[in-house]
């Protein structure tokens, strides 16, 4: 049997494998539907947990460990979430968002938090030598981290190709086209000129 | 330390697999949309840097030959048709091969299916 397409994403798969855009959008969609499932699913994963060992860890039965990891986001209640997260040793945080918000005001809120927590990591050395080279390492990882972040994302953006002329203008005193030894310094200024 | 490491992983569809989709999801689109659900959180933890034996869940047979069959766990239909999608992870490629989708419960084609994903496996060997 030979190969077929190849792709990097299931989404982009399923716009090949759909009958139709419609029935593609609709896959799609519960995909994204299962986001939390999804988490949760490769959280237990990466810890090495079965279902079966976090079900007696948390006192459920494997199936109602299996049923939260096919769940719809819409049908989560906070009680599960809770109780599965304190198996796979997480905690909960809650943030609520106006409605309409934007990448961009999602990005400004991540960022003040990320400050938030550097602020209080460079808090926590004073100090103590220690935890003070600790943190100069964390601040060091995080700025070039975020500073390769950037820099690969404006990679992405196209900037206008249109250039502008940049006008330096220096203390000529005399007429411009007269481009030689026209120049003089402070104290070659009369004191009117002053 | 960089913070986080993205192991690339691609999908690589096997040549029936496109079609066998087409005609399966027309049949049984509750089924065939669970399975992908079921494939995207596989997916995802392969990109996560999981490597295939480490991930674990109910929905995942083990059709040996390093062949594994999907389920249509989590299916919205409360009758829902026993189904598998037919994969295989060949790690030091980064490639997630989808080999084909079939009804389980029509025995001879499960066995057809199975016998289908070990051939394109032996291929893929071949090649290497």
């Amino acid at each position: 049997m030979a190969k077929g397409k190849r792709f990097n994403s299931v989404k982009e798969m399923l716009k090949s494998v759909s009958d139709s855009p419609d029935r593609a959008k609709n896959l799609e969609k519960e995909l994204d539907d299962a986001f939390l499932s999804k988490t949760l699913f490769i959280v237990r994963n990466k810890i090495g947990l079965t279902q079966e060992q976090l079900a007696k860890k948390i006192g459920w039965s494997q199936s109602q460990v299996s049923k939260l990891e096919h769940q719809k986001d819409e049908k989560f209640t906070i009680e599960d979430l809770t109780k599965y997260c304190s198996g796979v040793g997480l905690s909960i945080e809650i943030a609520l968002f106006e409605r309409g918000q934007t990448w961009f005001d999602l990005l400004k809120f991540h960022f003040s938090k990320m400050t938030h927590y550097l602020n209080k990591i460079s808090a926590s050395a004073k100090g103590d030598e220690t935890i003070q080279k600790g943190v100069n390492s964390v601040m060091r990882d995080a700025t070039i981290n975020l500073m390769k972040l950037v820099s690969e994302c404006l990679t992405r953006i196209e900037m206008p190709k249109s250039t502008r002329d940049l006008h330096i203008s220096g203390p000529y005193l005399e007429d411009e086209t007269n481009m030689e030894g026209t120049r003089r310094t402070t104290s070659e200024l009369s004191s009117t000129e002053r | 330390m960089v913070w986080r490491i993205f192991v690339t992983w691609q999908i690589q569809l096997s040549d029936i697999f496109e079609s066998k989709c087409k005609k399966f999801d027309k049949k049984h689109p509750d089924e065939f949309a669970a399975m992908q659900r079921n494939l995207e959180k596989y997916f995802e933890a392969l990109k996560e840097g999981l490597k295939p034996m480490q991930i674990n869940a109910g929905y995942i047979h083990n059709e040996k030959k390093g062949v594994l069959a999907f389920d249509q766990s989590g299916c919205t239909n409360p009758k829902p048709m026993q189904s598998r999608m037919y994969v295989y992870p060949e790690t030091d490629k980064g490639l997630l091969h989808l080999i084909t989708v079939g009804e389980k419960g029509a025995r001879r084609e499960q066995q057809r299916d199975i016998k289908l994903a070990h051939s394109y496996v032996d291929q893929l060997k071949k090649e290497q």
